[in-house]
C-alpha cells in the first residue's frame, strides 16, 4: 500500500510542478460523489488548454487557473461536468452517476458491443450487481425477474436443482425451448443430463459463477439472435465476464456471503388420524386411514414398541405417538458460504482480471452438498494500435452430492406415507444386519433414500478461448475467437442391496438385490468464429458498417454408463461389486457450419437500418436438405430529434424487425439403425431395428419472427418506457410421432405442425422522479405476456402430440394439440355435460371420463414484477416483488398424500359408526340419468378421497399464481473517508433476504417448481424438495 | 506485420480443423451409438425373442383362465378368469411381434436374406412369421398385413380379413420349405435358439402348423380341412417328426437372468394358478401327470397341525381369498427358469392326426393316432413323473385306460379331452380347440363366477394403442363374444 501511495503521490507532485509556472489563480475544493465518498483520480481540465489536475486521496484538488476560465470535471462512468470559475477560490464538486442512457451500449450478438439506441430489436441488460442480490447459487435463478420475456422456473429445492429458462415462449413441441448461453463469445453447454437411478443432474449453465460476472444481455428475439444460428433460435443470454479496470494500481477485491435457508412454504397434512385402514389401525399399511385421533381409539399392545421417540399425546388416557410435523422436520436448515478473492489491473496496453471463488452449499434435504471452486483469468494485450490480443481460462470443479427424490424413486414418496405414529426424528431405518426396516416393497423410506442410497458427481469444467483482432483500418478489421468449453461429469449412483425399486430381489433379507451406476460424461464444445468488420461514413450523413464471419461449432458429447445389478458385499459401493455389470454408451456429435453477414446503415443518427443474412450447414440433417439460409431486417428511427421542440421527451425511439432463424434435427434422425438388446436369448446377442423410424428427408425448422417496439426517455430522463410486441411462428416443427405398432415402429420422425408464439413486453423505469437530495430512488415495472398456440400438426397423424410424460402418481401428461397452448395438459377428469356440469351417478357419486381430456395448462398468463432502489448515503435498499397470474401445476405430490390419507384434503371424513368422523357432501352436478341437480349426499370415506380425488386427475390440478418478494437487499457503503486511512478502497456489508413472502392459493409446496427441471415437462410438483427462502449475509471489501 | 497475421490467424484455423477431426458433415451424421447393419443371425435371434418369446405371457397364459385350466389368483388373473378385459390389457404381443418380430423378419425375407443368400435364415424367417401372425389372428381376427411394416407408404396400416391372413399363413409356410431346401451361402447355426440350425426339424416344423392351421379351418370347411391336415401330418413325420426330440419349443437359459421362461416368472407372482375342475379333472382320472403340471401346495389341514402337501385348485371366477393353490412351480415340467417353452409338438401333431382322421370318417387311424398321442405325451413327461415321486406304474395304468381306444371306442369327446390335459400351458391352442367345438370338450366346462359376459370368451379386444394411433382402420363394434372368421 505504501508502495503505491508514494508512486502515485510522486506522478501528482511532478504534475503539480509542471503546471504551477504560469497560472494566476489558485482554487481548491473536493470532488465527491452521490453518496458523498470522496473521489480521488477525478481529471480535472482548464477548458481549451493542457492545463490540468487530478484529485489526491481525499479528494482534494489545487489548480492555478485564469479568471473566467473553465473546469472540466471529468471521471470513468461519472457525467463529466463544466464550472466556470467566479470569485471563490474553492469549488467542490458532487460527480453523478453518468444516467446519460442514450448513449447506453449494449453487448450484442458475437459479443459486438453497439449504442443501444441503434439497435432494432429488443435486448435488456442486467449488471452483476443486481445478479448478486439475488441470494442465489445459481446464476440462472438470479435472472428471475430481472429481465422481461423470460420465465425461469428452478427444479426446487434441492442442492444443483436444474432450472428451465425459456424466453419469449416454447417454440418447439419436441425438441429443446431452452435459452443458448454465451460466455465472453462463446457459447457453452447447459444441458441437464440424468444419472443413474433417475436422478437429474445440475444444468451445466449453473456452473458459472457469479463472481466474475460484470453482466448479463438478453437477447430475445430472432432478430437479435439470427447471428447465432439455430442454437441462439431461444434466445441468448449473454455473459460478459469481468476485464482488469484501468485505476492506476492492482485492484484487489475480496468478497463473502453466507446463507441460510429454509423450505419458504410446506404442504398441509391432515392432522386427525392415525395409521391405519378403513378407519382401524393397522400395523401392516403406511396408510393414514386409520382411527380419529378424537374417536379415543384403543391401540393394540405394543404400537409403539419399534419407537423410539416418547413425544406423546394422551388421548383417552392411553399413551398415543402423535407427530404432526414429520413432513417438516425431516428437511434440515441449509447453507452456504461463498469466498472470492479477485485481482486485476490494467494499463494503456494491457488488462487482466483473476478471480478464486470457492463455494460450499448444504441443502434443506440431508446430507445433501454442492461444492464449487472456481479459478478465472483473463487478460488482454494491445501490442500496437492495430493489433490487440487476449485470453480467458476457467476452470470449474462441481461436486454435488444428493439422493434421489420423488419421481426418481427417493426419499419423496415415502415422506408421503409418514404417518403421525412414527417419528421421523428418531425412526431407526435400518436394522443391525444392515437391511432396511421400513416393510413397504415398493416406496423407499424416506431416512433410509437420504441416509443411504446417494449420488456423487463430480464435474471438472474449462472454459476459454483465445482471440486476436487486428484493425486494419477503420473500412477492415479482422478478428478470429476460438472458444473452448470442455468438461468431464463423473456420477457415482448406490442403491444398496435392501434398497426399494432396484433390479431383483434382496437373497438375504427385505427389498432390492442393490444396484449401482457409474456416468461418465465427456463434453467438448469448440467453437471458432473469423469475423470481418468496419465502419465508417459514406457521406456526411450516412454512416455503414459491417460484419462478414464464418462460424464453426462442434459438440462433442460422450456418456458411458456402467450399470450394476445385485450386489454382492454390503457396504462396497464400487461397481465391480455387483453379480451382473452392464455398460452403454452414447455419444452424441454435432457440427454446424455458419456463414454470416450483417451490413447497417445510419442516418444523420436518426435512422438505423441493420440487415443480417445467415446460412448453415448442420451434420443433423440429410446431405440434400443440410443448408439453410435464414435473413433479417431491423430498422430503427429516433422520432425525438424529428421534434425537438416536445421537452418533456429526451429520447424516442420506433423500431422493427423480421427475421427467420432456421433449426436443424437432433442428432441421428436420418437413417434406420439396428439396435442392441441387451438382453441374451439362451447366452445369444441379439440386434433389432430401432423402434423409432428416421427420416432421411428432414428438413430444417425455420421460424419466422415480427417484432415492434418503442423507447422513451421522458422528464429530464426520469421516466423510462420500453414497450417490445413480438409475433413469431415457427413452422416444419421436428417431432416424433407415435405410429401404429403395425408400422413395425412404434414412433416416427416428422418435420410437423406450426406453433405461434405472440407477446407483449413492457418495461418502465422511475428514477428519481421527485429529487430529495441526498434520498435517490429508482423504481422499474417489468410486465411480460405471452400467448403460444399450435396452429398445425402434420396431416394423418391426428390434431394432437403427446409431447411430454408428466405425472408420476397421475396419469396426466402433455400434449401438443390444434387450438390449444404447448402447456396443454390431459388427463382423467370429471366427466361433464356440454355446459361444463359434473355429471352424477344414482348414488351421488360424480363421474370420471373414460377417456384423458384437457385438464389444464402450465403457461403462465402473464409475469409482472416492481424492482425499488432507494439509497441514502451510503445505505441502499432493494427489492423485487413478482406476480405470476395463470399458469397451472399438476400437483402429483397431493395424488400420493390423498391416497394415502396424509393430505389435508382428507380431512374431512366420514367413518360409519363414529361420530368424530362424520362429513358427507352434495357434488354439485346434474344426475346424468335424470338430468336433474344432484342432491345426495356421499359419505367422505376412503373410497371417495382414493378413486374420485386421487385418482382423478383433474382434481389434482392448480392454478399456480403467486405473489412473491423474491428479493429484499439491504448494503451499506462505509464512506470513504473513513476506509481509506486502513488501505480500504471501498467496503460493503449486506443482507439479502429471498422468498421471504409468498402469497399464493396452491396448496403444495412453493408453486414456482417443476419437477423435471430444464426440458419440455414443466409443470409437475412431484415429491421434491421445497423452494427455499433465504437470508444472505455479505461482505465485499476493495483494495 | 499483416502477413504475420494471416499467417495467425490461417494457423488458428488449421489448428481448430486439426484438433477437432476431417470428418465431413455427412459422415458426422451417422450414428454412431447403433450400426447402420445389421446381419440375419443377430435379426433371427431377435426374432426368436419377440415373437416365440410371447408364448407363455399375456394373451397365452391368461387364456388359461378362459380354458380353465387355470384359475385367477389375483390382479390380472381375477380379472381374466372374470372375463374382465380392456383394451389396455394384453397388449404386449401385439406390439412386439409387429414392432420387433415381424419387421426384424420381413428384413431377413425381402432383404438380407436374397442378398446374401442365407436362405436358411429366410426358411426360419417365414416360419416364425407364420407362427406369429397365426398366433395374433387366433386373438383378434382380422389385422393389417397387406399395407403393415411399411411405415414410409402406410403410417396407419389397414386391416386384412382373416381368410387372407390365412392365405399368408400357408404361403409362408409352403414357401418356407421350398426356401430350407435351398443351398445358402451363409448357414443356421448357435443364432437358431430353436433348433440350433437343424434345418430338417424346421421343414418338419413348417408341416406341422400347415397341419395345424388347415385344422383350425373345422368349421369353415370340414372335410378339405381334416383332408389337407392329414397330408401334412404325413408330410410332417416324413420330414422326421417322429418324436418329442422335434418340438417346436422357445428355449431358455436360466443365466439370462432378464430373459428367463414365462411360466417361471409367473411363479414369482402366481397371478393365475391351478383351476378346480381342472384338478379335479386329474385327480379322478389318476392323471400321473398332475406332479409335471402342478407344485404341491403345503396345505395344513387338521387341528392338530398335520400337514399334506396336495394340489389345490381354485374354483374359476372367484375373488382374490387368502387361500393358497398350486401354482405352476419349479418341480414341475413348465416352471423351472430354463424350461422350455411348448409352441407346437409331436404329440399334437398325433392329436391333429386324431381328430382330422375322426373327421373324416377313419376311427382307426384316429384311434391309432390318439393312443400315440397321450403315450407322446407322457414321454416327455416320464422323467418329471419319476422325479416327483409318480411310480412308472401309474403311467402304464394311465396309458392302459386312456390310450388304449379302438377303431369302436374312439370319440372326438376322449380325442379332444385328452389333448386338453396333454396340452397344458399352449392355452391358446386349447382355446382354439374349445371356440371350435363350442366349449363341449371337456364336459365340466361352465362360465365362471362372476363372469362379466353371458358367454365364453370367442376373441380378444384390439390392443388400445391401434384404437389411438390406427383409429381409422381398426375394425370397430367388437366385443370379446364376437366371433372370428373361422369360428362360424
Amino acid at each position: 500500500m505504501k508502495v503505491r501511495n508514494y508512486f502515485i503521490m510522486s506522478l501528482l507532485l511532478l504534475f503539480s510542478m509542471a503546471t504551477v509556472m504560469a497560472q494566476e489563480k489558485t482554487i481548491s475544493g473536493t470532488v465527491t460523489d452521490e453518496f458523498g465518498g470522496l473521489l480521488p483520480g477525478v481529471n480535472i481540465l482548464e477548458k481549451g488548454t493542457t492545463n490540468g489536475a487530478q484529485t489526491d486521496f481525499d479528494g482534494n484538488y489545487t489548480i492555478k487557473v485564469n479568471t473566467g476560465s473553465i473546469l472540466v470535471f471529468s471521471y470513468v462512468g461519472l457525467k463529466t461536468q463544466e464550472v466556470t470559475i467566479g470569485s471563490s477560490n474553492t469549488i467542490n464538486i458532487t460527480m453523478l452517476e453518468d444516467a446519460a442512457v442514450l448513449d447506453e451500449v449494449v453487448v450484442t450478438a458475437l459479443g459486438i458491443s453497439k449504442e443501444k439506441k441503434k439497435v432494432g430489436y429488443a435486448i435488456e441488460s442486467v449488471d452483476a450487481e443486481v445478479l448478486e442480490k439475488s441470494s442465489e447459487t445459481n446464476i440462472l435463478n438470479s435472472l428471475n425477474g430481472r429481465v422481461s420475456g423470460v420465465n425461469i422456473t428452478s427444479a426446487g429445492g434441492d442442492v444443483g436443482a436444474s432450472s428451465n429458462v425459456i424466453i419469449r415462449g416454447s417454440s418447439s413441441v419436441s425438441g429443446s425451448n431452452q435459452a443458448l448461453f454465451v460466455v465472453d463469445g462463446v457459447p457453452i453447454d447447459n444441458t441437464t443430463t440424468f444419472g443413474g437411478g433417475n436422478i437429474a443432474g445440475a444444468n451445466r449453465g449453473s456452473d458459472i459463477d457469479f463472481n466474475n460476472v460484470a453482466s448479463v444481455s438478453v437477447l430475445k428475439g430472432g432478430a437479435a439472435t439470427v447471428l447465432y444460428g439455430e442454437r441462439g433460435a431461444n434466445g441468448v443470454i449473454l455473459i460478459t465476464t469481468k476485464t482488469g479496470k484501468q485505476t492506476g494500481r492492482l485492484n484487489v477485491d475480496i468478497s463473502s456471503s453466507y446463507t441460510t435457508s429454509e423450505p419458504n412454504k410446506y404442504p398441509e397434512f391432515q392432522n386427525a388420524f392415525a395409521r391405519g385402514r378403513n378407519g382401524a389401525y393397522s400395523n401392516v399399511t403406511h396408510w393414514s386411514w386409520g382411527p380419529s385421533y378424537a374417536s379415543n381409539p384403543v391401540f393394540p399392545a405394543g404400537t409403539n414398541a419399534n419407537l423410539d421417540g416418547n413425544g406423546t399425546t394422551n388421548v383417552g388416557g392411553q399413551a398415543i405417538p402423535f407427530y404432526k410435523d414429520n413432513y417438516k422436520n425431516f428437511f434440515q436448515t441449509g447453507f452456504s458460504l461463498t469466498n472470492n478473492i479477485a485481482l486485476s489491473g490494467a494499463n494503456e496496453d494491457g488488462r487482466f482480471f483473476t478471480s478464486i471463488t470457492k463455494t460450499d452449499e448444504e441443502g434443506i434435504v440431508p446430507n445433501s452438498e454442492n461444492k464449487r471452486f472456481s479459478v478465472l483469468l483473463n487478460g488482454s494485450y494491445k501490442l500496437n494500435d492495430k493489433l490487440n490480443v487476449g485470453a480467458s481460462a476457467n476452470f470449474i470443479q462441481t461436486k454435488r452430492l444428493v439422493s434421489p427424490s420423488g419421481f426418481g424413486g427417493g426419499w419423496g414418496q415415502g415422506l408421503g406415507y409418514f404417518h403421525h405414529m412414527w417419528d421421523i426424528n428418531s425412526f431407526k431405518w435400518k436394522d443391525a444386519s444392515g437391511n432396511k426396516t421400513w416393510f413397504s416393497g415398493s416406496v423407499a423410506d424416506p431416512l433410509w433414500a437420504v441416509n443411504e442410497e446417494q449420488e456423487q458427481g463430480l464435474v471438472n469444467r474449462v472454459l476459454g478461448n483465445v482471440n486476436i483482432n487486428y484493425a486494419f483500418s477503420k473500412w477492415f478489421n479482422v478478428s478470429y475467437k476460438l472458444g473452448l468449453d470442455n468438461y468431464t461429469d463423473n456420477r457415482q449412483t448406490y442403491r444398496p442391496i435392501s434398497s426399494v425399486n432396484t433390479n431383483g430381489t434382496n437373497p438375504n433379507g427385505p427389498g432390492g438385490a442393490g444396484d449401482g451406476w457409474v456416468t461418465n460424461i465427456q463434453s467438448t464444445i469448440l467453437n471458432s468464429d473469423l469475423i470481418f468488420t468496419g465502419d465508417g461514413d459514406l457521406t456526411e450523413k450516412i454512416g455503414l458498417s459491417y460484419l462478414i464471419g464464418n462460424n464453426v461449432f462442434d459438440n462433442k458429447f460422450n456418456n458411458i454408463t456402467t450399470t450394476g445389478t445385485g450386489q454382492i458385499l454390503g457396504g462396497f459401493t464400487n461397481i465391480t461389486n455387483y453379480t451382473t455389470v452392464t455398460v452403454a454408451n452414447n455419444i452424441s456429435n454435432q457440427r454446424i457450419f455458419g456463414l454470416f453477414g450483417e451490413v447497417t446503415f445510419d442516418y444523420d443518427d436518426i435512422v438505423f437500418l441493420g440487415l443480417t443474412a445467415r446460412n448453415d450447414w448442420s451434420s443433423t440433417l440429410p446431405k440434400d436438405n443440410n443448408s439453410y439460409f435464414y435473413p433479417s431486417a431491423n430498422l430503427g428511427v429516433i422520432f425525438s430529434k424529428l421534434i425537438p421542440n416536445v421537452k418533456w421527451l429526451n429520447f424516442g425511439k420506433l423500431r422493427g424487425s423480421l427475421a427467420q432463424v432456421g433449426k436443424s434435427a437432433p442428432p441421428y434422425f436420418l437413417q434406420d439403425v439396428y439396435v442392441r438388446d441387451g438382453v441374451n436369448i439362451s447366452g445369444v446377442p441379439r440386434f433389432t431395428i430401432s423402434n423409432i423410424s428416421r427420416n432421411p428427408k428432414l428438413l430444417p425448422e425455420i421460424s419466422t419472427e415480427w417484432e415492434v417496439g418503442l423507447e422513451m426517455k421522458m422528464f429530464e430522463n426520469k421516466v423510462g418506457l420500453d414497450v417490445a410486441y413480438y409475433d413469431k411462428d415457427t413452422d416444419n416443427q421436428f417431432a416424433t410421432v407415435p405410429v401404429s405398432s403395425t408400422t413395425g415402429y412404434s414412433t416416427t420422425v416428422i418435420n410437423s405442425g406450426l406453433i405461434n408464439n405472440k407477446g407483449v413486453e413492457i418495461l418502465l423505469s422511475l428514477n428519481n422522479l421527485i429529487d430529495l437530495g441526498e434520498l435517490k430512488w429508482g423504481l422499474d415495472f417489468n410486465f411480460t405476456k405471452n400467448k403460444n398456440i399450435v396452429k398445425e400438426l402434420t396431416e394423418g397423424f391426428g390434431d394432437e402430440i403427446t409431447v411430454a410424460n408428466g405425472g408420476f402418481w397421475s396419469s396426466s401428461f402433455k400434449v401438443a394439440k390444434v387450438g390449444y397452448s404447448t402447456g396443454t395438459i390431459k388427463g382423467l377428469g370429471y366427466d361433464r355435460d356440454p355446459q361444463g356440469n359434473i355429471y352424477i351417478d344414482d348414488n351421488g357419486n360424480p363421474l370420471l371420463s373414460s377417456e384423458n381430456i384437457i385438464i389444464g395448462d402450465t403457461n403462465p398468463d402473464w409475469i409482472g414484477n416492481m424492482s425499488g432502489n432507494f439509497n441514502y448515503k451510503g445505505f441502499g435498499l432493494n427489492f423485487l416483488l413478482e406476480v405470476k397470474k395463470g399458469g397451472d401445476i399438476v400437483n402429483d405430490s397431493e395424488g400420493w398424500w390423498v391416497y394415502a390419507g396424509l393430505s389435508k384434503t382428507t380431512e374431512n371424513r366420514f367413518y360409519p359408526g363414529d361420530p368424530t368422523a362424520t362429513s358427507t357432501a352434495v357434488i354439485p352436478g346434474i344426475v346424468k340419468s335424470t338430468g336433474l341437480p344432484n342432491n345426495i349426499a356421499i359419505p367422505l370415506d376412503n373410497n371417495y378421497y382414493q378413486n374420485l380425488i386421487s385418482f382423478n386427475d383433474e382434481a389434482l390440478v392448480e392454478d399456480a399464481s403467486w405473489i412473491r418478494l423474491r428479493t429484499i437487499s439491504l448494503s451499506y457503503d462505509f464512506p470513504k473517508k473513513f476506509i481509506e486511512k486502513a488501505g480500504i478502497h471501498s467496503l460493503q456489508v449486506g443482507v439479502i433476504g429471498k422468498n421471504l413472502w409468498l402469497d399464493t392459493k396452491y396448496s403444495g409446496q412453493d408453486p414456482e417448481v417443476n419437477a423435471y427441471g430444464a426440458g419440455n415437462s414443466s409443470g409437475w410438483d412431484i415429491l421434491g424438495a421445497p423452494a427455499t427462502k433465504s437470508y444472505t449475509f455479505n461482505m465485499k471489501i476493495g483494495f | 506485420m499483416k502477413r504475420y497475421i494471416y499467417i495467425t490467424i490461417l494457423s488458428l484455423s488449421v489448428l481448430f480443423t486439426d484438433c477437432t477431426d476431417d470428418l465431413t458433415l455427412e459422415e458426422i451424421s451417422v450414428d454412431p451409438n447403433n450400426p447402420v447393419n445389421g446381419t440375419p443371425a443377430l435379426l433371427i435371434t431377435s426374432a426368436q425373442g419377440s415373437i416365440l418369446g410371447r408364448f407363455g405371457v399375456d394373451w397365452d397364459r391368461y387364456a388359461g383362465t378362459f380354458v380353465q385350466t387355470f384359475a385367477g389368483n389375483h390382479a390380472t388373473g381375477v380379472r381374466a378368469d372374470q372375463y374382465d378385459l380392456q383394451n389396455q390389457d394384453f397388449t404386449g404381443s401385439f406390439t412386439n411381434m409387429y414392432q420387433k418380430g415381424f419387421r426384424d423378419l420381413k428384413e431377413v425375407i425381402e432383404v438380407m436374406g436374397p442378398n446374401q443368400e442365407a436362405w436358411g435364415h429366410v426358411g426360419i424367417a417365414k416360419i416364425m412369421t407364420a407362427t406369429g401372425l397365426g398366433f395374433l389372428t387366433d386373438i383378434y381376427g382380422d389385422l393389417p398385413w397387406s399395407e403393415a411394416l411399411d411405415v414410409a407408404n402406410f403410417t396407419s396400416p389397414s386391416y386384412d380379413s382373416q381368410e387372407q391372413l390365412y392365405d399368408v399363413i400357408f404361403t409362408m409356410l409352403q414357401e418356407s420349405i421350398v426356401d430350407l431346401n435351398k443351398t445358402s451361402l451363409i448357414t443356421v447355426g448357435a443364432e437358431d435358439v430353436v433348433f440350433g440350425g437343424d434345418l430338417n426339424k424346421w421343414k418338419a416344423t413348417a408341416n406341422l402348423l400347415l397341419a395345424r392351421y388347415n385344422n383350425h379351418l373345422s368349421k369353415r370347411d370340414p372335410s378339405g380341412s381334416a383332408t389337407k391336415a392329414l397330408t401334412y401330418v404325413d408330410a410332417a413325420k416324413a420330414a422326421g417328426l417322429n418324436s418329442n426330440a422335434g418340438n417346436y419349443n422357445m428355449n431358455y437359459n436360466a443365466a439370462d437372468t432378464a430373459f428367463l421362461n414365462p411360466w417361471y416368472l409367473l411363479f414369482t407372482n402366481n397371478l393365475i394358478i391351478a383351476s378346480e375342475n381342472f384338478v379335479n379333472l386329474l385327480l379322478s382320472t389318476n392323471d400321473p401327470r398332475g406332479l409335471a403340471y402342478w407344485d404341491l401346495f403345503a396345505f395344513p389341514v387338521g387341528s392338530g397341525g398335520a400337514i399334506f402337501p396336495q394340489i389345490v385348485g381354485k374354483p374359476n371366477g372367484n375373488p382374490t381369498g387368502s387361500a393358497s393353490y398350486s401354482p405352476v412351480g419349479p418341480n414341475t415340467y413348465y416352471g423351472k427358469q430354463d424350461s422350455p417353452v411348448l409352441i407346437a409338438t409331436y404329440f399334437e401333431l398325433l392329436f391333429i392326426e386324431a381328430e382330422a382322421a375322426m373327421r373324416s370318417g377313419n376311427a382307426t387311424r384316429a384311434a391309432t393316432a390318439h393312443n400315440a398321442a397321450v403315450a407322446a405325451s407322457m414321454d416327455m413327461l416320464r422323467s418329471t413323473i419319476l422325479v416327483n415321486g409318480t411310480p412308472e406304474a401309474d403311467i402304464t395304468a394311465y396309458l392302459a385306460t386312456f390310450a388304449n381306444e379302438t377303431a369302436t371306442t374312439i370319440t372326438m369327446e376322449k380325442i379332444m379331452e385328452e389333448k386338453y390335459k396333454a396340452m397344458f400351458t399352449m392355452n391358446l391352442e386349447t382355446w382354439v380347440d374349445l371356440r371350435r367345438h363350442d366349449f363341449q370338450y371337456p364336459s365340466y366346462l361352465s362360465l365362471p363366477n362372476n363372469a362379466k359376459l353371458s358367454e365364453f370368451p370367442r376373441r380378444g379386444l384390439y390392443p388400445q394403442t391401434e384404437l389411438t394411433t390406427n383409429e381409422e382402420n381398426v375394425p370397430s363394434g367388437q366385443t370379446m363374444t364376437s366371433r372370428l372368421w373361422w369360428d362360424n
